[in-house]
């Protein structure tokens, strides 16, 4: 595998990554955490 | 004041001996507090038998009503006692409460019932679910809801409320439940019955709980739980007698073994709508006034004595055991023998597995490596996801070690045992006994420990313990303190490791404990609360209940490591790999210079780490953490640990991986952090860093997550962002403290 196909693939992790986190901040964000517990992953309220 | 009729010798409780036996005559205080002994069954007239007096000679525990309740001297000394029995007074005849017609079947009901009584198991065994259960007051600190097929095959919904000991509520997890039966939560369905769960233990308590209930004018159906136990006591409960007293249909229940639930089922057909009973003939006001209560207990007195077989208390398991644990001298000896145990634990019987990890993680990056040719996809996998998630993968066991340790206390029943041992300490420095709850599982997390806080009445007490609890070490810090502790302490043996580690947690119990005392100086200085725990059971922990918490916590770890730490493991690499310097031009004039082929590889490797975008950015920040001793990699570290504390042990991974030239024999991670030195050729991990680092850690408040449940539990801004600096900037004063002192000490 070349040098610069690695670079493309690395690229394109990188450009996913960025967008993943950031839509998951945005999330957390705009529930503020009404519905589920962000530290135990526990669905308090249902 | 609530009295009965004197006789002779008045003495407050707080001056009974141990083993003695007297009657309540009366109960001074404000309106609250009369209010809530007279609920937890110290009415005039009762007999109260002093069981143990804690080590250092407060709280004390009382047996009432075949209950074991802890509470302080100072509220012991409003109920006076009269230590000789005055003449038997005769009890008035009572009456069963009237059977009232069987309504529709009920598809939304609640669970309702004291603290610890059994209703998160049975709210598990009818919905399949799996929540958290403990043997332990306040568990459930927030509703919780499930469904499950009723008798008819219509699909119903269960309510699991926070457990009450009456309607007229105290505490934040009380006023959840209450509000819920009341119908007072916007947004909720109204219920169509309660599920009243009495605990045949304490029947008579539980008992007063039910007669509130029949006044919520919903059909009730009653849950006799914990049999077995309360047959053990010699307290076995005629369940098909206390139907007849009770005018609702009584089921009994062993959730765990599922027996009783499709009797329950087939029950909520039957459920009816509870009727008042002789105790409204005598107050006005239901509900409102104390008086109340005492014409409760008479009625469920007569119901005890008609449907328990025997109401001796026997010498149970539970009773030995305590004389052991709770002992007035040896019980804070072995309190921290148990929390030594568990550190030992933690450490001893992890390691193996630990060691099977880490070899895994090397065996997966060997195959990355001979399976891709070098360049930035290699070095990314390699680098950046084996680098850094491998490395916080590998502490999977201690987290399932520590765990497990917390769910078998949970489970046993000491929890509140050593609240009760711990109280008047606790209570010293401002906090409360029950606060223990709350910050032993900070040890795990601090953000179900927060929670748990809900279970304490006083507004002061619960923001005192919840401002404190993230100073306890949660599992998140502890893989950063093993990699510090395994790599630098390793040379002064295992009692030096052990002992560093023990100061790491204790370091944050201390810092819990000046914080607290500084609040009460300064912005809670209101009196500490009352002080009334019930002391469970022991209970053999089940060991399918605590291997679910271990699995769920590690597989919680595993989803952290693989979601959050992957790709801030990822974003790091790129920013410590880019962007690539001109290496032909750099090598060159390093040839030129006479250097060897190592050493100009090494220097190419730590040349391109420094001009990558983390290399500049820990470069801006150096000059803020130099006098804490970290160079721009530990500060690199430090931001990443923002996100989540095990970070910073994926960033070292990625930061000393990057920096080191990668072939077959490219060291560990241990052997590249103890070689790595400052510009004047001094270790940068001294052990004056290595404390410092430490340090900085146990204070520091770096978790996002755990703001946001402060604002959400204390409901505005103000609590967690005052939390935020606090502890960032005693983090920081006591590391650079922690450094200068080490440094000059030649550490």
């Amino acid at each position: 595998m070349s040098e610069s196909l690695q670079n493309i693939i690395v690229y394109a992790i990188i450009g996913v990554v960025v967008l993943l986190m950031s839509w998951s901040v945005i999330k957390k964000a705009t529930s503020r955490f009404k519905n589920s517990c962000p530290g135990c992953g526990e669905d308090c309220k249902k | 004041m609530i009295a009965h009729e004197p006789s002779a010798q008045l003495r407050s409780l707080n001056q009974l001996r141990v083993g003695e036996r007297a009657i309540i005559l009366s109960i001074n205080g404000d309106e609250h507090f009369v209010r809530r002994i007279l609920e937890m069954g110290l009415t005039p007239g009762e007999e109260v038998y002093v069981e143990r007096i804690a080590p250092l000679g407060d709280p004390i525990v009382v047996r009432v009503r075949g209950y074991s309740l802890g509470l302080r001297k100072v509220q012991a000394s409003a109920i006076h006692m009269e230590t000789q029995s005055g003449a038997a007074v005769s009890q008035p005849t009572m009456n069963p409460l009237v059977q009232r017609d069987a309504v529709a079947e009920l598809h939304r009901v609640a669970l309702l019932g004291n603290p610890n009584c059994g209703k998160t198991t049975l709210f598990n065994a009818l919905t399949g679910m799996r929540q958290r259960v403990g043997n332990y007051p306040g568990v459930t600190v927030e509703r919780r809801s499930g469904q499950f097929i009723g008798a008819d095959g219509s699909v119903c919904t269960v309510i699991d409320l926070p457990g009450t000991y009456s309607l007229t509520p105290t505490s934040p997890d009380e006023k959840v439940a209450v509000g819920m039966l009341r119908g007072k939560v916007s947004g909720e369905a109204a219920l169509d019955g309660v599920v009243v769960v009495v605990d045949a233990n304490n029947l008579a308590r539980n008992l007063l709980l039910f007669t509130q209930a029949t006044e919520l004018g919903l059909p009730l159906v009653v849950v006799l739980t914990m049999m077995d136990t309360a047959e053990r006591k010699g307290r076995k409960v005629d369940a098909h007698q206390l139907e007849k007293w009770l005018g609702v249909p009584v089921i009994a229940v062993h959730a765990r073994k599922k027996i009783g639930i499709p009797e329950l089922k087939i029950g909520l057909a039957k459920a009816r709508v509870g009727s008042t009973g002789d105790w409204q003939n005598s107050v006005d006001s239901l509900g409102q006034k104390n008086e109340d209560i005492g014409a409760r207990y008479r009625w469920i007195d007569a119901v005890v004595k008609d449907v328990v077989g025997s109401t001796e208390a026997l010498v149970t398991f539970s009773d030995r055991l305590d004389r052991i644990l709770v002992h007035r001298v040896f019980g804070l000896g072995i309190f921290a023998l148990i929390m030594y145990t568990i550190f030992f634990l933690i450490y001893t019987v992890a390691d193996p597995f630990m060691g099977m990890a880490e070899d895994g993680v090397a065996a997966l990056g060997e195959l990355v490596f001979g399976s891709l040719p070098a360049g930035p996809l290699q070095s990314m996998l390699m680098d950046g996801v084996i680098g850094g998630v491998g490395g916080v993968l590998v502490f999977v066991p201690q987290i399932a070690m520590l765990f497990l340790c917390i769910a078998i206390l949970e489970e046993s029943g000491y929890l509140a045992r050593a609240a009760f041992l711990l109280d008047r300490i606790l209570a010293a420095v401002g906090l409360h006994g029950k606060s223990f709850i709350p910050m032993l599982s900070s040890h795990a997390c601090a953000i179900p420990g927060i929670m748990a806080a809900r279970g304490i009445e006083s507004q002061r007490d619960r923001l005192a313990t919840m401002f404190v609890a993230p100073f306890m070490s949660c599992g998140a810090r502890l893989p950063v303190y093993t990699l510090l502790i395994g790599v630098f302490l390793a040379p002064y043996g295992p009692v030096a490791q052990g002992l560093t580690l023990l100061g790491c947690y204790t370091l944050g119990i201390l810092a819990a404990i000046s914080t607290a005392l500084l609040l009460r100086k300064t912005a809670l200085r209101e009196p500490s609360s009352t002080f009334l725990l019930e002391l469970p059971t022991y209970q053999i922990p089940y060991p399918t209940q605590v291997l679910r918490v271990v699995l769920k916590h590690s597989l919680l770890f595993v989803k952290k490591a693989s979601t959050v730490i992957l790709g801030f493991s990822i974003l790091l690499w790129a920013s410590l790999y880019y962007p690539r310097m001109n290496e032909d031009s750099f090598r060159k004039s390093l040839g030129q210079q006479g250097l060897d082929e190592q050493d100009i590889e090494n220097q190419v490797a730590g040349r391109q780490v420094e001009q990558s975008f983390a290399g500049r950015f820990g470069k801006i920040i150096e000059p803020v953490i130099t006098p804490l001793g970290y160079d721009w990699k530990i500060g690199v570290g430090l931001i990443g640990a923002f996100a989540a504390r095990e970070v910073f042990v994926g960033t070292m991974g990625v930061v000393y991986s990057v920096g080191e030239e990668a072939d077959e024999e490219s060291s560990s991670l241990h052997d590249a952090m103890r070689r790595d030195t400052r510009d004047d050729g001094s270790p940068l991990w001294s052990l004056a860093t290595v404390f410092s680092v430490l340090v900085f850690f146990v204070i520091a408040m770096q978790c996002i997550s755990t703001v946001a449940v402060m604002r959400q539990e204390t409901g505005g801004w103000k609590w967690p962002l005052l939390q935020l600096v606090t502890m960032n900037a005693m983090a920081y004063i006591a590391a650079m403290l922690v450094y200068q002192v080490c440094s000059r000490l030649m550490i």
